[in-house]
């Protein structure tokens, strides 16, 4: 139990000690005392008593002004004890002094005796008005909050909380707030319960003396007769605290995501459009957030790690949109459950299978995608979902064109199956799986030899896992999850008779674990992160292509001709236990997480030097033990400011593909990056919001080629190279308000990578990105959204000369500084409109996505002549209009 | 109307792979005096061998070459995406050894060629092991690179490259005394007859005087041959069969050239600037081309490389009468 200290304004007097003190020693007590019993001496043999008190009247102007006094009263005291007489004899000013005579003349003494009988007497009392500070101690604590809809951030009014004491309750008034007061403290179960909500509880650590502020957002169900497009969002996120998002995560929901112009109606391709992320080359489909380069960013899926986000060519990503709840980004200074990469992290959080029957359908010019979710039993849930793209075959019939002699066209399918089992109401089991391939291929035919082209890649992967989640009786959590995958990649490219070839098959094994619980008034997170990566990969080609990061090169130049090949199976294995404390400070308006991560990484290579002759190969096993803190503060500075910092040092294991003794060199260490983040965050109304949030990321012992003419025996890389990126970036969101939601964000951004060579821009850096979103739902079910998007050109090196290559018959660049240019500015709007038809609980939309509306012919790539006198721009996207349609039931 | 909003659709999915610009590589046409190719005979040699290099310096007016030829020591790092370290192209390099100037010369191959361009590890450094060897060819050539230089404001450089024959040391001693036994010397490719038309075109380097003549505007239908070879690893003049170390396999394997014959002209068109025949097509010992004549009536010049794709090459030059 904790007293709770309380300003506030009160008088205080200090009559009776005082005036038996004024009686005894004061000469003019003596006097009284000494002429009332001139004759026979008398003695005062029992002083009077103060038995009733009256306060005084603070004098409103001098409490206002808050003026403190003294006023010394002499009182002539009855001999029944009663005030016959107050006057002042010292003053504390006459508001004071006329208060002070008021009250005192209500006082009741016991009576004085003077030689042991009941006698008047006169005293001396001071009256002292002061305003000071008092210490109460409280026994009960109090909850306030807000409820808003999770979706539009608006408030939910009408929505009951009940807590499991004594059936305390609230209701949310118009603006979402509910205050609950004299609670008992201890772990409390909230119940919320109103109109399209199911009965959702949550449970908070209640302290005494202590207000906890908390903000819940609400899935809604849908209302009667609606289409239930969210219908599995029924669950409630605590967004204050006890729970943080990462410091500087932007998280988007699938149904504001699916809206947004230029995805096509692909929830996750929403990641393009946040801040911190640049802009990747058309078709890439690569993500670049904070300066790092695409392979160092993570992608989670339900906690389980998978290779890639989107499909070859970009178009859309891997996981079905139907399935998706909502997805995340941290671009920098992510927390200690993830690790194993040194730039973003991308969660994909899926959504909870109910009991429902749903489904839809999506068609369109480039793929068509169904989904469907259904109960099994009473408490077994299933949902499967197909996508399969069709786009090659659409141009086959639209074009008499052989387009794949221009263009690698993208073919590709993934599809998801879970089943969900609930044992309890406590228990939470699932298995999932998640396959995906793509297929690309591209056959230029000549009639030289030389310059006939063939490129094919092919990328598979699947994840098998299974979850597990129980809510202990204590109110904490357990979950833990293990899962099973493959990864293929095989890359072959034929440039006239030179070859390329890059197969990587890799079977990865997960294992997470995690408790959550209190310890005191903190959260506490304790857990195990594992992988096992047992890798095989084939090369033969040039040692520099497929280039890599830092490669000079320009568009269209023949790989040179020099030829190796390499088999080698790598086993990457590491588990990190990891640990993190959310201690709430200042009344919770305070979070700081410290968090630390052990990882011990183990690299097992086949062969630490190349084959030679009949010597036998020798494996290489390295060891790494690493610690990881990190740390994240969040403040609640008023209610409407948050202001955020975190800090964390992040490793990351070498590439399965840089530990050849040919290409490569086994022997790489793990790379190591520091995130430095600083923010804040405002919300200006309920709906509008903004966060402006600095970054400073720095990156070391990455892997870049050796800048050797004769480099050391397997060491074709080596760990020289670092990396440098700050920037700031801005987000200023509106959450749906009256059928409107968008944001706009800005990042402003420098990354720089040096190696033995010096320091150079990093290939992917872009000095500004601008994204602005908006969809606006005009009405009758139509809806309309516009992105503009502009970006810095990514940096280029210039090609300053040519000279021939006799051998070769073909010319050569000469380059400039290591991307000492860059290409021109992107600038592009994409347009999106929609038409729902409803009926029933069935839903048809039909819509119109317009990638490059304006048609403004961006620079993709540099391109130049044959002897490279001549040089022009790939120019990216025209304008692409795809009609489509989604069916939902 | 359907099907034409169809393929404005496709198209405009093109876009996946973006659009390239229309950039015409016009360098079959010879409008200003250049090197167009390097023949060294020797077309195969081993270090401190001596080899004659020969440049065809394609000229209107017949002018004598301004080359000057100098061996390159540098060895590329592998951050460097040609062919040679750029140190090789300029002026006054000190990785430079000058072999001579004219349009043939004659110098002695490095000793050291193995060594820094070929399989053979390179000299340690003081205190470190051995370097990590050079990879080879396609072919399973390796390369002592020549720079050649040709007067000029400012002089204008080219790369030569000369196969040195080196053995084959991450192979096993079996393969290794196999490959010895069966590897033999490249030999450049000959031209065994040209054609237009159907009619044997005379080149100059057989007749200084033999001109052919073409109607202006006309498309002269031009065939090159060379000698046909067999299958058996034996020294031939055309697509000719060799033995090479498959660095995957770790095998031998026999393999025949490849064969690509590029064309040029002093003005008028040519239907590709290049043509030939792989190595699945080296049964095929010609390869044609189609040449338009000019609108202007005048003499014009046509050069005919052809090379094998393990360094050998050779040419020939046409003088052509564009009559009226």
């Amino acid at each position: 139990m904790t007293a709770h200290p309380r300003v506030s304004i009160q008088r205080r007097t200090r009559p009776l000690w005082v005036a038996i003190a004024l009686a005894l020693a004061s000469p003019v007590a003596s006097r009284s005392i000494a002429r009332a019993g001139d004759a026979a001496a008398p003695v005062l043999t029992r002083p009077p008593a103060l038995v009733h008190f009256v306060e005084a009247e603070y004098p409103p102007d001098a409490k206002a002004a808050g003026t403190q006094a003294s006023v010394v009263l002499q009182v002539d005291i009855a001999a029944d004890g009663h005030v016959t007489a107050a006057t002042v004899q010292t003053s504390g000013g006459a508001a004071f002094d006329a208060a002070a005579v008021a009250a005192v003349l209500q006082f009741g003494f016991t009576p004085a005796e003077v030689d042991g009988k009941p006698s008047p007497i006169r005293i001396l009392y001071q009256y002292d008005f002061v305003i000071h500070t008092e210490v109460v101690a409280v026994t009960t604590a109090e909850q306030t909050g807000v409820v808003r809809d999770r979706d539009t951030h608006q408030p939910l009014a009408g929505v009951t909380l009940t807590l499991d004491d004594a059936g305390k309750s609230a209701v949310t008034g118009t603006d979402g707030r509910f205050a609950i007061a004299e609670v008992a403290p201890g772990r409390r179960t909230i119940t919320l319960t109103g109109d399209r909500l199911t009965a959702l509880q949550t449970t908070e650590e209640l302290v005494a003396g202590q207000r906890l502020d908390v903000a819940y957002d609400l899935a809604l169900a849908p209302p009667p007769g609606a289409a239930d497009e969210d219908a599995d969002d029924l669950e409630i996120v605590v967004t204050a605290p006890p729970l943080a998002k990462a410091t500087a995560s932007v998280e988007v929901v699938a149904g504001q995501a699916r809206k947004v112009p230029g995805t096509g109606g692909d929830v996750l391709k929403v990641v393009e459009s946040m801040p911190g992320v640049a802009r990747s080359t058309a078709g890439s489909g690569a993500l670049v957030v904070w300066g790092a380069a695409p392979e160092d960013t993570r992608v989670y899926v339900d906690g389980v790690r998978i290779p890639r986000l989107y499909h070859l060519g970009g178009l859309r990503s891997v996981v079905a949109t139907d399935l998706v709840k909502g997805i995340a980004l941290a671009p920098g200074g992510w927390g200690v459950e993830h690790g194993r990469g040194l730039g973003g992290l991308v969660d994909v959080d899926l959504i909870a299978l109910d009991r429902a029957v749903a489904g839809s359908v999506q068609v369109d010019a480039i793929d068509t995608a169904a989904a469907v979710r259904f109960p099994v039993a009473p408490k077994v849930a299933a949902a499967v979902a197909l996508r399969k793209s069709q786009l090659a075959w659409v141009l086959d019939h639209a074009s008499d064109r052989d387009l794949g002699e221009f263009v690698p066209i993208p073919r590709y399918a993934d599809g998801q199956a879970r089943l969900a089992y609930d044992p309890s109401t406590r228990e939470h089991v699932e298995v999932d799986a998640l396959a995906s391939t793509d297929r690309q291929t591209r056959t230029v035919a000549s009639a030289d030899p030389a310059a006939t082209r063939r490129e094919d890649r092919r990328i598979d992967f699947w994840r098998v896992w299974s979850r597990y989640h129980r809510d202990l009786d204590s109110g904490d959590q357990v979950d833990a999850v293990v899962s099973l995958g493959q990864d293929s990649a095989t890359t072959t490219e034929r440039f006239g008779a030179t070859p390329t070839e890059l197969a990587t098959d890799a079977r990865v094994y997960g294992a997470r674990a995690a408790w959550r619980g209190k310890l005191g008034d903190a959260a506490l997170i304790i857990g195990l992160d594992a992988e096992i990566v047992d890798a095989k990969v084939r090369r033969r080609g040039s040692i520099t292509v497929p280039a890599r990061e830092g490669d000079v090169r320009v568009f269209g130049q023949p790989p040179p001709d020099q030829l190796a090949a390499d088999r080698w199976r790598v086993i990457s294995a590491s588990a990190a236990p990891y640990a993190q404390l959310d201690l709430p400070l200042w009344r919770k308006r305070v979070h700081v997480v410290p968090g630390l991560r052990l990882e011990p990484y183990l690299v097992s290579v086949s062969r630490k030097t190349p084959i030679a002759g009949l010597t036998p190969s020798i494996g290489l096993f390295t060891e790494e033990a690493t610690a990881q803190p990190r740390l994240a503060i969040r403040a609640d500075a008023t209610a409407r400011l948050t202001l955020t910092a975190a800090f964390g040092r992040y490793r990351q294991a070498p590439q399965v593909e840089d530990l050849s003794a040919v290409f490569g060199s086994p022997s790489l260490p793990t790379s190591r990056a520091t995130h430095a983040v600083l923010g804040a965050a405002y919300r200006w109304t309920a709906a509008l919001s903004s966060e402006v949030t600095g970054f400073v990321t720095r990156s070391r012992e990455l892997a870049v080629r050796s800048p050797l003419a004769t480099p050391l025996l397997a060491q074709a890389l080596v760990a020289d190279g670092t990396g440098r990126a700050m920037g700031v970036q801005a987000l200023v969101r509106l959450a749906p308000t009256a059928g409107v939601f968008g944001w706009i964000s800005y990042t402003l951004s420098r990354a720089d990578r040096t190696d033995a060579a010096g320091t150079r821009r990093f290939d992917y850096d872009q000095t500004h990105v601008l994204t602005a979103v908006a969809s606006w739902q005009v009405g009758a079910g139509v809806e309309l959204g516009l992105r503009f998007r502009y970006a810095t050109g990514a940096p280029r090196t210039p090609v300053t000369g040519a000279y021939y290559d006799t051998r070769a018959d073909a010319y050569q660049p000469q380059f400039g500084a290591h991307n000492g240019s860059r290409l021109p500015a992107f600038v592009q709007v994409d347009a999106r409109a929609s038409k729902r038809l409803r009926w029933g609980g069935d839903e048809l939309e039909i819509y119109l996505d317009l990638q490059n509306a304006t048609d403004r012919e961006n620079a993709e790539e540099i391109v130049y002549s044959a002897d490279y006198a001549r040089k022009g721009f790939i120019a990216g996207l025209p304008i692409l209009p795809v009609l489509g349609a989604r069916l939902t039931w | 109307m359907v099907r034409r909003a169809l393929n404005v659709l496709a198209m405009s999915a093109l876009a996946l792979g973006a659009c390239v610009p229309e950039l015409v590589d016009d360098t079959s046409i010879v409008t200003s005096p250049r090197l167009l190719a390097v023949r060294a005979e020797p077309a195969e040699a081993e270090p401190g061998a001596e080899v004659a290099l020969r440049g065809l310096w394609a000229a209107s007016d017949g002018g004598a070459a301004p080359l000057g030829w100098a061996f390159c020591t540098a060895r590329k790092p592998f951050t460097e995406p040609g062919n040679v370290d750029p140190a090789c192209l300029v002026e006054d390099s000190p990785d430079l050894v000058a072999i001579g100037d004219g349009e043939t010369v004659t110098g002695t191959l490095p000793d050291d060629g193995c060594r820094l361009f070929g399989p053979d590890r390179p000299t340690p450094m003081a205190g470190e092991p051995a370097g990590r060897p050079a990879d080879p060819d396609g072919t399973g050539g390796y390369y002592q690179p020549v720079r050649v230089r040709a007067d000029g404001d400012p002089p204008a450089f080219a790369l030569a490259q000369v196969r040195i024959r080196c053995g084959l040391p991450a192979a096993t001693p079996e393969q290794a005394a196999d490959y010895k036994a069966r590897v033999h010397a490249n030999s450049s490719p000959a031209i065994t007859a040209i054609t237009g038309d159907g009619a044997a075109v005379i080149a100059l380097e057989a007749d200084p005087t033999a001109v052919t003549t073409v109607a202006r505007g006309a498309t002269l239908a031009l065939r090159v041959a060379w000698p046909g070879c067999g299958t058996d690893e034996q020294p031939c003049a055309g697509a000719e069969s060799y033995v090479w170390f498959d660095p995957d396999a770790r095998a031998l394997v026999t393999r025949r050239e490849a064969i690509r014959v590029t064309w040029f002209a002093t003005a008028g068109a040519w239907a590709s600037a290049r043509t030939g025949r792989a190595e699945a097509e080296a049964d095929q010992p010609s390869t044609e081309n189609s040449w338009i004549a000019p609108g202007d009536v005048g003499e014009q010049r046509l050069w005919i490389v052809v090379r094998d794709d393990r360094g050998g090459a050779t040419w020939a030059t046409v003088r052509i009468a564009v009559a009226p």
